[in-house]
Formats: structure tokens, sequence, C-alpha cells
């Protein structure tokens, strides 16, 4: 956990992300939607960018993304989101209304304790560690070895040795199921996930779920969850995110390519 | 009309209690007993699915997660000034209020009740009890209860749990030698969400958080402990219980990343 510091309004921010999606996507997303001019510096998390020294020496966590404005250094995606809302010009991504900024952030937490990190550990599973498991195995210990947070450092563990267990990657998917249901019957009340407007709670859910129709086509499709088929269609016509995507050097952006077409949203 | 369904004044209730006796704008009350299991009652369970506590209704919204209803809270009454508004100033809260809470709630649930929910749920009908927890349809909540009923605290857990205090009172420290409060030099919601949780664990992790370890976490929490809303919520007649028998099991520890 790294704390801001002082704040100067006058500087271009600095982003350091990975691929427009779950975490790195956040804070992308929502400097699109305000409008805000920012420096995207690729960090390439299946290069180990973001465990590099001089990525240390910015974010001792070793975590993605990273934001600099001025003299602040944030980063907490999702807390991103709202200094991002506060600091900068542009629409609001939170709403007026109490009631529902507590809505707003609840999904928050929901997405990020419970539904991303079940959806993570199958993404991992399937992706980064195959995509990262046949490098030289002395530089995957090496890079094991100087990941800071403990927590980081299990998940890169298991994802190089694949050693997921098969009853946690079950759990993990009976979690993501209960997620698509939990949406479902959110976005029944409400036409986006805070209440009455897009906001970040949109943005942060968009980044977990985009990939969906794909990666689980049984599961979220027009039949059986219409109301997150709809509200996915609204969200990839948004001309931020197809900004977004364009920042992404792997076949994910392609893959989102792939599904606003297979849903039938966005511009042609 | 505000409205604060809780369990005794400690851990997630205990927060919102501060926040809501700092504010001193008056809400009502609904004792929720934790220890009989009614926060899986049918009815609660239709205000708070999860069936967590605590929740506030705020003219019929139902709203949980105590530190999001902190900051709730504190927004709705910027002139009790509870968390600073500019956009710094509130990141900073958010990420405190967060670490805390990823780090210590999962880690005071298993520390606390090891040591004192245990024997306590070991003195009651087991058969009834069994019944009890099976009956709990939320999967998570339900394993929580059956590993405390179990007793079935190994010693990774408990090393992973003090792990992280350690982590936490570690940084605490650092940030109290920079300032009275953890942000911005002013008492707010971090540190409201910081000391309910602390505060158990003064009885849960002794060796870990004592004047001897953690001089400044220690000082500052007396500090917070001296407020006039703090002491009235502590001493309120709300308490039916000792201060070493209110733990209840939290929320798990991060399964991934």
């Amino acid at each position: 956990m790294l704390l801001a510091r002082r704040n100067s309004r006058r500087a271009k921010p600095e982003l350091y992300h990975w691929e427009p999606n779950a975490n790195s996507g956040k804070p992308i997303i929502a400097l699109l939607e305000k409008g805000v001019a920012f420096e995207s510096r690729y960090t390439d998390m299946l290069e180990f960018d973001h465990h590099k020294p001089v990525y240390l020496a910015i974010n001792p966590d070793g975590t993605i993304p990273t934001l600099v404005h001025g003299d602040s250094v944030l980063t907490e995606s999702t807390e991103m989101g709202e200094y991002i809302d506060a600091a900068f010009e542009g629409p609001a991504l939170r709403p007026e209304s109490p009631e529902e900024r507590w809505r707003m952030r609840w999904w928050g937490k929901y997405l990020d304790g419970y539904f991303g990190p079940s959806l993570s550990m199958i993404g991992w599973s399937i992706f980064v560690g195959p995509a990262v498991r046949n490098k030289d195995p002395e530089v995957l210990k090496r890079n094991i070895e100087r990941i800071p947070l403990k927590e980081r450092r299990d998940a890169w563990t298991k994802a190089i040795y694949n050693t997921f267990g098969e009853a946690e990657l079950a759990e993990s998917k009976r979690r993501v199921q209960q997620g698509i249901a939990v949406f479902e019957a959110g976005l029944g009340q409400n036409p986006w996930f805070a209440g009455n407007s897009y906001s970040l709670a949109d943005i942060n859910a968009f980044c977990m779920t985009y990939a969906l129709p794909l990666m689980q086509p049984e599961f979220v499709n027009a039949e059986r969850t219409p109301k997150l088929i709809d509200w996915l269609r609204r969200v990839y016509a948004r001309p931020a995110i197809e900004e977004a995507f364009k920042l992404g050097r792997t076949p994910m952006a392609a893959r989102a390519l792939e599904v606003r077409q297979m849903i039938g949203g966005g511009h042609a | 009309m505000l409205e604060l369904y809780h369990w005794e004044p400690a851990g997630h209730s205990l927060r919102v209690l501060i926040c809501l006796h700092e504010i001193g704008d008056g809400y009502r009350t609904h004792y929720v007993d934790a220890l009989k299991f009614e926060q899986f009652s049918a009815d609660f369970l239709k205000l708070n699915p999860s069936g967590q506590l605590p929740l506030l209704t705020s003219d019929g919204v139902a709203m949980a997660e105590s530190v999001l209803l902190n900051e709730y809270l504190a927004e709705s009454y910027p002139d009790a000034q509870l968390a600073p508004t500019d956009p710094v100033g509130w990141y900073n809260v958010q990420v405190w209020s967060k670490f805390i809470d990823y780090n210590l709630a999962s880690s005071l649930g298993t520390l606390g009740c090891r040591k004192f929910l245990v024997p306590v749920l070991e003195a009651f009908d087991q058969a009834e009890l069994k019944r009890k927890i099976a009956s709990i349809p939320v999967p998570e909540r339900r394993a929580a209860w059956e590993r405390a009923a179990a007793g079935d605290y190994d010693a990774e857990l408990v090393a992973n749990a003090e792990r992280k205090v350690k982590l936490v009172v570690e940084r605490m420290e650092a940030a109290l030698a920079e300032g009275e409060w953890l942000v911005g030099g002013k008492y707010s919601i971090a540190d409201i969400d910081a000391f309910a949780l602390i505060n158990g664990l003064e009885a849960a992790a002794p060796h870990i958080v004592n004047d001897r370890n953690a001089p400044r976490v220690i000082d500052w929490a007396s500090r917070i402990a001296a407020r006039p809303a703090v002491r009235e919520v502590l001493s309120s007649p709300g308490l039916k219980r000792r201060k070493d028998t209110v733990f209840l099991p939290g929320p798990e520890h991060s399964r991934w990343g």
C-alpha cells in the first residue's frame, strides 16, 4: 500500500498499465471517459516489467497499474477511479446521490474481493501461466523471488509451476457463475450497476466481464443473461471503450472486438 | 431516518456505531444477536443476503459493508468533517481503509475466534449448533462458522494471520511517526475503521499489538478511545458481553492475489 503525496493538477498524468483488461483497464477507461490526456506507459506483465527495479522504484509493491500525477503516485486501481473523477474535468463518473455512490462502491468491493480473484485465478491458469511457463527456469525463479507482495508471489508461483488445485479452480468457477447471476439480478433493478447513470462501477464490471460471452458462452448469452448482454452492448458502444482496446498489444484486444461483434454491439 | 442493524460494539459493528455517534444526528438501532444466528434469519437475509453485520438503512434503502457505510456517512454529513474532501486525501482514506480491511478483518476473525469464540461455542448444545450452522445459506459464512465450531485453526492459518497483523502494525507505526492520525494530520474514518479492528487485536493478538512492539499504535488507539463519541459507544447499554467474547468469524483470507 502506497499513499499519494501532494496534488499537482497541472501535470500531465502518466499511467503505467498492462492490457486494457482487469485492473489496468479501469484507469485507462476512466481517463478516456473524462477526456484526460495522459502518457501511456505500457508495462509488459508477461515480461515481468513490473518486478524490475526501475518499476519498483515508482511502485514498491510491484503491482500494475500505477498512476503518477504530479507528486502523487497512486497504485490502487478502484480508488484511482475516484481520484481520476475528482481531480480532472470531464463527465462525472460517480453518481450524485449518496445511496448510488454506496452501490457503486459495493460493486467495486464485490468485484475486487469476490468475483475478480476467482475470474483471475481461472484466467491465469489458462492464459498467463502458459504464456510465461516456457521461459528460462532460472529467469522465472529470479523473477518470483523479487516480487514484493506475498500474495502476488504465491499467485505467480502457482501460474508458473501450474500448481492450481482442482478444488480451488472448481470453487472459482462456482463463484464466477454466482457472480454472473448477481450481475443479471442487479441489472434487472437498474439500467447501470450503481443506478441510473454510467459510473466507475460499470467500468470496473466491464473490465472483468467483457470477454465472458466468449469465455463462458453457455452461461452468458442473450437467452440466459439478457440484461448482462444488453448492458455489455451499451458499454461496448462507448467511444472510450473503443479507444481503450487500441492500447492492447496481446490477442486480448482482438478478442474483445470479437465479443463485440458476437453480441452485436458497438460501432461497425 | 437512519437505522443500524448491529451486534456488539466490536469489529465491523463498532466502526459504524462510532461514526454515527461522531455525527450525532440520531439513529435507530436494532440489536441482532449474532450468537443466536439472527443474522441468518429469513427477515435479516431479505435486508442483507450475505448475512453480515452491520447493515444500515436510510429511508428504506439497505446498505452493507462497514467501510463503505462510513464513506457513505462521511459524504452524507460533511459538517462532521470525518474525511478530507480533496482528491488525494479521499484516495488516501479509501486506501488505508481497504488495506486495513484486506489484512485485518480476516486476521481478526482467525485470531479472535481461535482464542475466544471456540470456547464459547464449546459450551453450546452441539447438536443444535450443528443444525444452525448447517442451515446458513451463504457457503462462505457457513464454512467460517464450521471452522469456528470445530476449532479448526491450523498453524499455517494462524501464521498467515499474524504476518498480516504485523504488516499493518509496521505500516501504521511508520504513518503515525509522521503525523498524529493516519491521513493528513486529521482524525478521519480511516482512523475509525482501523481502530475498531486494532481494538479487538489488542485482546486477540497481544503479543503483536502491545506498547512495546507498537507504541505509536497503542497511543493512537488510546487517543481514539478517549473521544466522547467512542467512550459513549463502548460503554453503551447495548454492550451485553465482555470485551473478550465479541469475536465472530470474519471474511475469508484472500484466495488469490
